[in-house]
């Protein structure tokens, strides 16, 4: 592929000149050369804007400016610069940032890499007036669900012009989220999506900047509702878009489904007795009663695959609490959880199978539509949840993984342990969920053939999920699906070490690697070397003048 | 002369009385452990979020001893520099 022109669009309004002059040199130091910079002075009062573009345009010839004759909003000149533009990729540019020297030449690289890729996001972190760097956010590859209640994206976003002139550029409505709403509705149709994972782009922080302080822009926060909202409508997601009430470039999907289709609830259990809220209970009676009390579900059954031995009384009080809705299916031979649950699998009727430990407690009414909302759509095999101990504190907020190895991210954290960049309040998308709460329809539970009994006791779960994944489908976590797990906090999880070197030995191609980590991150945490991740060397000189060409 | 097996047992009255007072202490005892086992929960929740904070700071110290125990094997008494070097700066501070 030939080295792609990219077109910097940057609207311009009263920038102090000191920031503007570093935004422009930052531009002008690329080392990759075919750009050109599209630059709209939007109104600006203040002469020496003025002064300053036409200066920076006369010096080179890559600039190019107009003046609009009075102030429309950042809008009206995005747009503006968009029709100036004539690369074959416009990369959106504030008049207050800046880029890292190498930010086009890599983005250029991933783009030969992936010629198909429509648009391209790199990580970016903050600077402050002195220059000094801070928050980084590194982020992970293309993850639709994070998309939709995080504009997780943001900068440096790099977009194939021809599709955004196809979507009718910025949306005059949505100013304060134009650029959320911009790449929802581009990479709706996009064939392909890239993440370069390194710091490209730096966000100035200014008083006025939505970067300093969130209640400087409160007015984007509803356009970026408004833009998610309007996408769900899009695409025949059945949900309510809601700002989080803390954090409000947080936001929650809540469900409306049109239909409730069937739904089987497959718990395995051998009636064990632990204690709950510092009282002994029955497990599979405290998870099937709250099941029963908590839901506001219609459709579903609830299938409980028991061991042989199981006191009949457990049964009893089953039946009395479930009626019509419990199915009993009994189980022989010696403990396999995989074959438990595919037992009851077979047996159960449900358009949606939701695997459920017996340790588990249902806490929201919402919690099937919740998970129904997601199973529903094609391109999603499996859904999982939060998961608290009784104390409170995480278990589960989805599983990453670290040199082929999976582990649970923030585990035993504290409840309200926001996550990395609010990691544990966005919905995600990772490589797998645990399977003490899962959904996935039945077609996909047959089509990849149930959990492998391979793994009788650990990771048939991961397995399942990294089969799911290699089919193509997505496996999402919902933080606004939330549950009691009574798992013992001080239980070890007792892995074999067959276990770990039999899951390494079938995944070693597809979870070397977690595409919803960062290179930067070990188990959702920043590295210790990560702050420095900004002043990483500059490309090597053959790489940095490959595709140089002058416009 | 009465019969003392008689006259000590408690008169129907004050059997129901006795009966209704043991049922009000037993509903009063019941109340108060349902009272101490929230209590209980709410402590437990209290303990659970500050045994959640120490996991986030072991997390961090055990990256931070990760990273001193490389930088130890590259370079063979870095630890010994660095906590000479703050003990210096204390002191400077005193």
């Amino acid at each position: 592929m030939a080295a792609p022109r990219f077109s910097i669009l940057t609207p311009v309004y009263e920038t102090p000149a000191e920031v503007l002059r570093k935004t422009l040199r930052s531009v002008r130091r690329q080392s990759y050369g075919d750009w050109e910079l599209c630059l709209v002075d939007d109104g600006s009062r203040q002469p020496q804007v003025r002064a300053l573009l036409e200066k920076a345009a006369a010096e080179d010839a890559r600039i190019r400016v107009e003046h609009r004759a009075q102030n429309g909003g950042i809008v009206e000149a995005s747009n503006d610069a968009l029709a100036m533009a004539r690369g074959e990729f416009v990369a959106l540019l504030d008049h207050d940032d800046e880029l890292h020297p190498d930010a086009l030449a890599l983005v250029a690289e991933a783009l030969e890499a992936n010629p198909e890729a429509d648009y391209l996001y790199t990580d970016e972190d903050k600077i402050d007036g002195r220059g000094r760097h801070s928050a980084a956010f590194f982020k992970p590859d293309w993850s639709p669900e994070r998309m939709r209640t995080q504009m997780y994206t943001c900068h440096l976003s790099v977009l194939r012009r021809s599709l955004v002139e196809e979507v009718g550029g910025f949306d005059p409505g949505l100013a304060g989220a134009q650029d959320w709403d911009l790449v929802l509705k581009v990479t709706e149709r996009a064939r392909a999506i890239v993440h370069v994972p390194r710091v490209l782009y730096h966000w100035r922080m200014l008083d006025s900047s939505a970067a300093s302080a969130a209640e400087a822009k409160p007015w984007a926060f509803e356009a970026g509702r408004r833009a998610v909202q309007a996408h769900c409508e899009r695409i025949g997601l059945p949900a309510e878009v809601e700002l989080d009430g803390a954090d409000p470039g947080v936001l929650h999907l809540q469900p409306k489904l049109e239909r409730q289709p069937p739904v089987s609830i497959v718990i395995p259990t051998g009636g064990q007795v632990r204690d709950v809220r510092f009282e002994p209970v029955v497990l599979i009676a405290n998870c099937v009663r709250s099941i029963i009390e908590r839901s506001s579900y219609e459709n579903y059954e609830i299938v409980v695959v028991v061991d042989e031995g199981i006191d009949p009384e457990t049964i009893e009080e089953l039946r009395a609490i479930a009626g019509e809705r419990l199915r009993i299916v009994e189980f022989e031979g010696e403990f396999d959880f995989s074959a438990k649950v595919n037992r009851g699998v077979v047996q159960s009727r449900g358009e949606h199978v939701l695997l459920l430990n017996d340790d588990i407690e249902v806490t929201a009414p919402e919690w099937l539509q919740r998970m129904v909302m997601y199973s529903e759509r094609e391109e999603i095999g499996v859904v999982g949840g939060r998961l608290v101990w009784g104390d409170g504190r995480l278990q589960h907020v989805g599983v990453s993984f670290e040199n082929g190895l999976p582990g649970h991210l923030y585990r035993g954290f504290a409840g309200d342990f926001p996550g990395y960049m609010n990691a544990v309040l966005i919905a995600r998308n990772c490589l797998a969920v645990t399977g003490a709460c899962l959904m996935t329809r039945r077609d996909v539970f047959q089509e990849v053939g149930g959990l492998t009994t391979e793994f009788p006791v650990n990771f048939n779960d991961v397995d399942y999920c990294l089969k799911v994944h290699r089919s193509g489908r997505r496996i999402v976590y919902d933080p606004d699906l939330i549950l009691y797990h009574f798992e013992s906090s001080s239980r070890s999880p007792e892995v074999e070490k067959w276990e770990f070197e039999l899951l390494t030995e079938r995944w070693r191609r597809f979870a070397a690697v977690d595409p919803f980590g960062n290179p930067n991150l070990h188990r959702g945490v920043p590295r210790l070397s990560a702050p420095l991740a900004w002043a990483r060397r500059r490309l090597p000189r053959p790489l940095r003048l490959a595709g140089s060409r002058r416009g | 002369m009465s019969d003392p097996t008689t006259s000590a047992e408690p008169s129907p009255g004050a059997e129901e009385s006795t009966d209704t007072e043991l049922r009000e202490k037993l509903a009063r005892q019941d109340a108060e452990i349902l009272r101490l086992r929230d209590l209980l929960i709410s402590k437990d929740v209290e303990l659970g979020a500050a045994k959640g904070r120490l996991a986030e700071l072991d997390d961090r110290s055990a990256r931070l001893a990760s990273l001193a125990a490389r930088i130890e094997n590259r370079v063979p008494g870095f630890g010994r520099l660095v906590g000479a070097a703050v003990r210096a700066m204390r002191s400077q501070r005193r």
